[in-house]
């Protein structure tokens, strides 16, 4: 498991033409539905309590490949919820996140890096150890919420390249490579026709 | 349990505390000025003590004045904050509306040419027709130039109703170029593109 890192997400770049980037949308079979639902849950322990608003069990889920990629976006009532490369970790959206904060951990940086994390760069080291930041332990390649020093919402997605442990000692270098961010293509994707 | 519900930006979409870090700060924040004072005081004068840690970052030195009158919102507060609300009506403007006059503009001109539409129809997912319309007003004889954009491209084409030629296949770009170079009468802007959505 989560090997293929880096790969292309191409919402980073800003643009994100539905038409142009979904090769194939389909609505998933009931037991695909609930494989689904299962491992959101095994990934987010903490999105228990909310999966059936949600991902209510009567709601179709329906997939998006997308072209040139392995990725998939999984939609639920028109919303992106998460997306995945082949069989990698569930991503989640920011949008999921902000409604159901508590499901995934939270790295915060400093104020210093806040222009950076908005344009979708990787999230390095000191912004994360230095006084405004607060680093919680994770290992390596778990799917993480950067927040923002003294901000509520959760402002990108992404994913530790270094465990909590290595970012204290080395404190140089990529710590969380980031892999969707606020105001990128995907968050502009909403009300998803499928 | 129940699911946050946070408020989002009108203007730019994102949380209104992320307002300030976003495409259009100064919009958004005229904008949540006229909506509702009481969340545009939470948000933006927030935002001046983040400007304020940001220079202390920079520059090391404490901005005492600046916390001194921070509860009132007067546009003295900070250099940054009187352009700002001056700004802020200009571009809102300038941002959200050239798409539409543009549009317009270019109908106009092109009803006064003689016009040449380029129409890309998605058939099945990969498969593409190419239709050219408009070819009749300039004289040509649609038989022929069907034949001839069979024989360039390489592919099915055929005269499908009063002035309109269907090639099959995506020509579009190679039309761009031949249209022009095949029948010199025709100007390049004569020609407009259009792509019929698919349904997915």
């Amino acid at each position: 498991m989560l090997t293929h890192f880096p790969f292309r997400f191409p919402w980073l770049l800003g643009r994100f033409n539905y038409k142009e980037e979904v090769a194939n949308a389909q609505q998933v079979k009931s037991s695909v539905h609930r494989a689904i639902r299962q491992k959101a849950v095994e990934q987010f322990p903490g999105l228990e309590p909310y999966l059936d608003e949600v991902m209510p069990k009567k709601d179709p889920i329906h997939l998006l490949k997308l072209r040139d990629s392995h990725l998939q976006l999984i939609v639920v009532n028109k919303e992106v919820l998460f997306f995945h490369d082949r069989d990698g970790p569930y991503m989640p959206t920011l949008r999921l996140v902000h409604k159901c904060p508590s499901m995934i951990t939270h790295q915060t940086v400093d104020i210093g890096a806040f222009p950076f994390v908005m344009r979708g760069v990787n999230v390095m080291a000191p912004g994360l150890t230095s006084k405004g930041g607060k680093l919680t332990p994770a290992p390596v390649n778990t799917v993480v919420a950067v927040m923002g020093e003294g901000k509520e919402h959760a402002m990108a997605i992404g994913i530790m390249k270094m465990s909590s442990d290595q970012i204290k000692s080395v404190n140089k270098g990529i710590a969380i490579e980031s892999v969707h961010f606020l105001n990128d293509g995907l968050w502009a994707y909403k009300n998803v026709d499928v | 349990m129940t699911l946050v519900t946070v408020q989002y930006c009108p203007v730019c979409t994102l949380p209104y505390e992320f307002c300030h870090v976003g495409p259009t700060p100064e919009e958004c924040k005229a904008k949540l000025k006229a909506l509702d004072e009481a969340m545009y005081e939470k948000y933006w004068s927030n935002v001046r003590i983040v400007a304020q840690k940001l220079d202390d970052l920079k520059l090391d030195n404490a901005a005492a004045p600046e916390g001194a009158d921070g509860a009132s919102t007067s546009a003295s507060a900070s250099g940054e904050q009187a352009p700002a609300t001056g700004e802020a009506a200009a571009p809102a403007e300038g941002e959200e509306k050239p798409k539409k006059p543009k549009k317009e503009k270019k109908k106009k001109s092109k009803e006064a040419i003689k016009q040449v539409t380029i129409t890309l129809e998605n058939r099945n997912k990969r498969k593409f027709t190419t239709s050219v319309e408009g070819l009749a007003q300039y004289g040509i004889d649609l038989k022929k130039a069907a034949k001839l954009f069979a024989g360039r491209f390489a592919c099915g084409s055929a005269v499908s109703g009063e002035d309109l030629i269907v090639i099959q296949g995506d020509c579009v770009d190679d039309l761009m170029d031949y249209l022009p170079e095949q029948f010199p009468e025709i100007s390049e802007d004569a020609i407009e593109f259009e792509e019929k959505k698919a349904s997915a």
